[in-house]
C-alpha cells in the first residue's frame, strides 16, 4: 500500500510489515500501526513511520553504536508480549532520537525508552526502563569536532 | 480520583488481580508494595512523564532530515 512518509514523501509499503503496537507509545495513545524504514546508506539511523498518520515519525538509531555496553533487562518485556524466550535473536533494539535546539550536533538518545521490535511477529513496543542509570538525553554527537 | 485513608500494614484490592500494600510509613515517604500480574507495568509517574515527554518532542521535532544526519554521523 502506499502511504506518505515524513522523511522520504510518498512511499509504498509492505503490508505484511506493518508492525503492530498493542500497546502504544506514552503520549501516542491510539497511535499502533507503524513501518521502519530501514536504508542501508541511513544507518545508524532508521525512520518509524506511523501508517495512521502520515505527519508522525520517530527517527531511531541503534543504541549499541552509541552505548556499546547498552544492557537491561528484557525478560519481563518477553513476557507480556508473549514472545518466546528462544526469540530473543529475532528481537531488535532501537532507541528514539531528538533533536534538542537549532542545531543537529544536539541530537540525543533516549537510552531508558527503548524500543523492542520483534522482526518476525512485526510487534513492537517501547520499554520503560524505571530504575535506570541510563540518560533519556544522551548525546549522539558528544565528540563531534566543532 | 478514589481518595482512601490506610494505616501500615492496610492493603488494597483492585480488580481480582491487584494488591496494594501500604508496608511502611516514616520520614515524609510510603513504601508500598503491589501484588500484580506480570503484564500490568508499574512505574513511577515521573518516569512516565518522562518518557512520554521525550516521545513528544522527539516526534514533533522531526523536522530533521534522517539524511542529514546520517551525514554528521560519518563524519564523527
Amino acid at each position: 500500500m502506499e502511504i506518505e512518509s515524513r522523511q522520504f514523501g510518498k512511499i509504498d509499503i509492505d503490508d505484511q510489515k506493518i508492525i503492530k503496537m498493542g500497546r502504544s507509545l506514552p503520549g501516542f495513545k491510539g497511535m499502533n500501526r507503524f513501518v521502519l524504514l530501514d536504508h542501508e546508506d541511513l544507518h545508524p539511523f532508521f525512520s518509524f513511520q506511523s501508517v495512521e498518520d502520515p505527519t508522525l515519525a520517530f527517527i531511531l538509531m541503534d543504541p549499541f553504536s552509541i552505548c556499546p555496553d547498552y544492557d537491561f533487562d528484557m525478560e519481563k518485556t518477553f513476557e507480556e508480549m508473549n514472545w518466546p524466550k528462544e526469540d530473543l535473536n529475532k528481537v531488535f533494539i532501537y532507541v528514539i532520537v531528538n533533536v534538542s535546539g537549532k542545531s543537529l550536533k544536539g541530537l540525543s538518545a533516549n537510552l531508558i525508552g527503548p524500543l523492542l521490535l520483534h522482526s518476525v511477529k512485526n510487534e513492537a513496543v517501547q520499554v520503560i526502563l524505571n530504575d535506570s542509570h541510563y540518560s533519556s538525553k544522551h548525546l549522539v554527537f558528544s565528540n563531534v569536532k566543532e | 480520583m478514589l481518595l482512601l485513608t490506610r494505616k501500615p500494614g492496610e492493603q488494597l484490592r483492585i480488580g481480582d488481580d491487584i494488591i496494594i500494600k501500604v508496608v511502611e510509613v516514616s520520614k515524609g515517604s510510603v513504601r508500598i508494595g503491589i501484588d500484580a500480574p506480570e503484564e500490568i507495568s508499574i512505574l513511577r509517574q515521573e518516569v512516565y512523564d518522562r518518557i512520554c515527554a521525550e516521545n513528544i518532542e522527539s516526534a514533533v521535532g522531526n523536522t530533521v532530515d534522517i539524511h542529514s544526519l546520517s551525514d554528521l554521523w560519518k563524519k564523527k
